[in-house]
């Protein structure tokens, strides 16, 4: 059954792809080209973001909608950021905020200072903290709420790193809520 | 009081979780509307013709290297599945220990003993039939049997070589399958995993075959000329022997 399955999916997967193309390639061109400012590493990034579309196709649901714009939007934005550092040889400058290092390791501590943040309503506060990789993390991670590997698959980079990421944008995020909350107090 | 404890982290985890969930919600709404604006600014933006050739050819060539990749697998596990070792390998079993004996059927002695009434063979070598069959078969493949009767709505999907065996899929409309796999009959003795499976011999134009059945899934095996056959497919048995006693021979 299962088999017969794959099989129907095989065919619906080459169909979805072709609706994918048609609705977002020209949108994530756009995406490639604001990033690299190139238009042959944008092609080539956009040639790597279809490959990956494909081999995360079976993630996508409704190809017309918001979660697959924005799905699609960060496997591009991955890819080109990714291009424009292999063609630059650029190292990327993980973070300077040292003061992350003053903030234990543990999941539980940090939970706990965002349960008791009070939602801001100026929520650029937190955004600017983090940078376009960090985002994309956070979207796939607690919107999408896709487990670490299907985040290193859709990425393609390895769980250990989606979890140090991940863990780096919490403590992040976790010192502009104490910062805040400072400020509230004094 | 542990079981407190345990339901006041889990309340902590889901309201950090849905405070990130938020800054998330956030930062997904900032990039879409950054890409649509930008977007938006440059109406005349399109993908280069060529880039455009070039991913859908990329793509192609990717889902055609997965169906085979799938069809391999399908094959493989479908073969594990029924635990049916194939009618091409040359192995002799006949040391394998007796004490399973209960639990499996010997299917081989029957085949064997009824080799010499060969069931009827129709050579086919002409007609459009025949041009569209070859046309679908892989290049070189010849001297293979072929049905000649199908279920309404199965059409050729793949076929695909595997050591000697010879395996062709035909597929419907709604992607249930049939599986043709045909190749030599060495005089190894086959073993058939009988558990969890309705099983029995039926006569397949006259000489003795071998089914099993799982959930309305039917497995047929046969020999024919000296050819050893399997036939799987989601059809009832009488459809099953149906398909067999038709076969054409295509040389």
């Amino acid at each position: 059954m299962t088999d017969r399955k794959n099989s129907k999916n095989n065919v619906l997967d080459k169909d979805k792809f072709e609706s994918i193309y048609s609705l977002y390639s020209k949108y994530l061109y756009a995406i490639g080209l604001r990033i690299l400012k190139d238009e042959d590493y944008a092609s080539d990034a956009l040639q790597n973001c279809f490959l990956r579309i494909f081999e995360n196709i079976h993630k996508i649901k409704d190809v017309d909608s918001r979660q697959t714009k924005s799905f699609v939007c960060i496997i591009m934005r991955n890819e080109s950021i990714n291009l424009y550092r292999k063609k630059k040889k650029m190292e990327h400058v993980t973070d300077s905020f040292d003061k992350t290092l003053y903030i234990k390791d543990e999941n539980s501590e940090v939970e706990e200072i965002f349960a008791r943040a009070e939602i801001k309503k100026d929520i650029q506060v937190y955004l600017k903290e983090l940078n376009e990789e960090e985002r994309d993390l956070i979207i796939l991670k607690y919107l999408k709420e896709y487990s670490h590997e299907e985040i290193a698959d859709i990425l393609h980079i390895s769980q250990d790193s989606v979890r140090q990421r991940l863990s780096r944008i919490r403590k992040k995020l976790a010192i502009v809520v104490m910062k805040d909350k400072e400020k509230e107090e004094a | 009081m542990v079981q407190n404890i345990n339901e006041l982290n889990k309340a902590i985890k889901a309201r950090s979780d849905g405070f990130l969930a938020y800054i998330a919600q956030a930062a997904e709404e900032d990039m879409l509307e950054e890409f649509n604006s930008w977007e938006r600014n440059n109406p005349d933006l399109k993908v280069p013709k060529e880039l455009e050739s070039r991913i859908l050819n990329t793509a192609d060539e990717f889902h055609k290297k997965q169906k085979r990749k799938q069809l391999r697998n399908n094959c493989i596990r479908f073969l594990k599945m029924t635990a049916i070792i194939m009618l091409v390998v040359a192995i002799s079993f006949s040391g394998l220990l007796i004490s399973a004996e209960a639990f499996r059927l010997k299917i081989f002695d029957f085949i064997f003993e009824n080799n010499k009434e060969f069931t009827k063979v129709v050579p086919v070598e002409s007609g459009s039939n025949v041009l569209t069959i070859k046309k679908n078969l892989p290049e070189g493949w010849q001297g293979l049997f072929y049905p000649g009767y199908l279920p309404e709505g199965y059409l050729f999907a793949e076929a695909e070589e595997i050591g000697d065996s010879k395996t062709i899929v035909f597929k419907n409309k709604s992607q249930a399958i049939i599986i043709l796999t045909q190749g030599p009959l060495y005089e190894s003795e086959m073993r058939v995993n009988n558990e969890g499976v309705e099983s029995g011999e039926v006569l397949v134009d006259g000489s003795s075959a071998f089914w099993t059945s799982r959930k309305g899934e039917v497995t047929l095996i046969w020999n024919q000329n000296e050819y050893g056959f399997l036939l799987y497919g989601p059809e009832n048995l009488s459809e099953m022997i149906k398909i067999a006693e038709e076969l054409l021979y295509i040389k």
